[in-house]
């Protein structure tokens, strides 16, 4: 966790010159999420990265294993949750609702047979073929399920199908990959003009991420607010300190 | 698949059926082959990557079936018995017969697959041998042909000596104390071994789906001998692969993924391909059970004589 209230006063310190630089609270909480996300997003490609090094035998091991870092990092955001089933769910799939705010599933288990069954990830482009298969047609055995953004009022966050569709209830579990929590900086009413840090807010949320990537936060918010204020060399200098860091 | 207690095993936790896990230890479930291939031979440091749970699935099925055909030594036995029709209809998980029998008088006979045909379709035909059809233009087909009505009847004749032979009953003659007998064409010398057999006949319509016997079979118990191929009649939680041949099946599902993929290298399909066969061999040579003792107990009648 990286304390928000931290990062905002580095952020201020770097860009306020002279009360030029100011970021109001609702600029910076948006920059906050947005740099959050910059650097979620590159974990997977950062940790692709540091596996084909290690292919390669160019990746050391204990304290050199980059890609470790990498993947405790991601592990951070792993979730488990029950789906819950849609039974309006007509045809040859059964529809559950996708886990709030996911980011990626990982795992899907069946849980109803006799032993645990994972459900493989399938596309729907090759289901009907793969259900046509005498050897490969899912099974409860060796279920599939396919995934599509498609939001329904029982499925708001998206649809998982899982076929055979005798897969029903609350017998799908899931362990999925989550988005991070938005950041946010509660602050109490301007004193002096001036808004107060407010840590017992219930809307005050530090970064997700761990403490080493805070400097990198600074930065990526540096470029946002840099941009914003119209000032190149914040800008310049922030992303040349955010591309040495990655 | 955890081990079983010893309560698991003899009596199945005393849940019936009693006999479940008898025997088991001998196999590995294919959920267990799919999840080790998985774990071990796929992923980010493997050579294997990237790969569809159903392509595994489908590879390692297609390993057991080929497995099932013969290195297996698996055969399936069914007892039915034949109606007048001489008919056996083949059971729903038949792939090739091994064996037919006969089993009477609490001895089997084993049965010979008759070289000829003894069955065909027809048409029905005018007097000027003209096909017949019907207001579609479908032709019209007799419920049987003469050949299988002769067959059933028991009015076909056979080439093999038994009952129905076409010998059987041929009169001959005595010449100065010589019998000969002369047939339709020519004399008989000799014997054709290849139909010197008593016992009824069989030919299998594998299209059909049955076994149809010679007459003699009518009312009688028949055993087939048969291979399956090992997929339980589509229940994947039943198909299991014997211990001997675990790394095999692995080995294959590695090479025929490797075999099928873009952009591997030749070496590295003949490296997998070479595991596959050597596992291949020392699996068959285990499950021949071939051992000192057992050539032993053969090579003591290698001195015996011939009467």
């Amino acid at each position: 966790m990286v304390s928000i209230n931290d990062v905002r006063e580095t952020v201020l310190a770097i860009c306020n010159k002279n009360n030029y630089g100011y970021i109001s609270p609702d600029d910076f909480n948006l920059y906050a999420k947005q740099a959050q996300l910059d650097i979620f997003n590159e974990y997977m490609n950062q940790y692709n990265y540091y596996i084909n090094l290690e292919n390669q035998h160019t990746s050391g091991s204990d304290l050199a294993d980059l890609a470790e870092g990498v993947r405790e990092e991601i592990e951070m955001f792993i979730s488990s949750a029950t789906l819950t089933y849609d039974a309006t769910s007509t045809g040859i799939y059964s529809s559950f609702n996708a886990p709030d705010n996911w980011y990626h599933i990982n795992v899907l288990t069946y849980t109803g047979g006799t032993s645990p069954a994972e459900i493989a990830k399938g596309s729907k482009l090759d289901i009907t073929r793969l259900a046509n298969s005498n050897l490969t047609a899912p099974t409860t055995t060796y279920p599939m399920y396919v995934m599509s953004e498609e939001a329904s009022p029982n499925r708001p966050n998206g649809t998982v199908s899982v076929i055979p569709n005798d897969i029903q209830g609350t017998d799908v579990e899931c362990v999925y990959m989550r988005y991070p929590v938005d950041p946010y900086w509660g602050y109490q009413n301007l004193l002096n003009g001036e808004p107060i840090f407010d840590p017992s807010s219930p809307d005050t949320q530090d970064f997700e991420i761990s403490e080493e990537e805070e400097s990198r936060l600074v930065d990526k918010i540096l470029e946002k607010a840099g941009l914003s204020i119209r000032e190149p060399e914040v800008y310049k200098a922030a992303q040349m300190n955010d591309n040495q860091q990655q | 698949m955890a081990y079983l207690t010893g309560y698991q095993y003899y009596e199945n936790g005393g849940f019936p059926p009693e006999d479940a896990n008898w025997g088991s230890y001998q196999y590995v479930s294919l959920a267990d082959i799919v999840n080790n291939f998985l774990l071990m031979y796929q992923g980010n440091h493997e050579i294997i990557n990237n790969v569809n749970r159903y392509k595994i699935l489908f590879h390692a099925k297609r390993a057991i079936q080929e497995l099932n055909y013969d290195a297996f030594k698996e055969i399936k036995a069914l007892e039915l018995n034949v109606c007048d029709n001489l008919r056996f209809v083949l059971p729903p998980d038949y792939v090739n017969w091994v064996r037919i029998s006969v089993y009477k008088n609490g001895v089997l006979f084993p049965l010979s697959e008759n070289i000829q045909i003894n069955g065909a379709e027809a048409y029905l035909q005018d007097n000027d041998c003209r096909i017949l059809f019907d207001a579609d233009g479908n032709i019209l087909k007799p419920d049987s042909s003469t050949i299988d009505m002769q067959r059933i009847t028991g009015a076909k004749k056979s080439i093999y000596l038994n009952s129905n032979s076409i010998y059987n009953g041929s009169e001959g003659y005595n010449d100065n104390g010589t019998w000969y007998f002369d047939f339709q064409i020519g004399a008989r010398f000799g014997l054709n071994t290849e139909t010197a057999n008593a016992n009824p006949t069989f030919r299998i319509d594998k299209k059909g789906g049955v076994i149809n016997f010679s007459s003699g079979v009518a009312g009688e118990l028949v055993i087939l001998e048969y291979v399956s191929d090992g997929m339980e009649g589509g229940d994947d939680s039943l198909v299991t692969v014997n211990k001997l041949f675990e790394e095999y099946v692995y080995a294959s599902i590695a090479h025929d993924i490797l075999n099928s993929r873009f952009g591997i290298q030749e070496y590295i399909v003949n490296r997998y391909r070479k595991r596959r066969s050597a596992l291949l061999k020392n699996a068959k040579i285990r499950i021949s059970n071939i051992n000192p003792s057992r050539l032993l107990m053969n090579l003591r009648g290698r001195d015996k004589l011939i009467k």
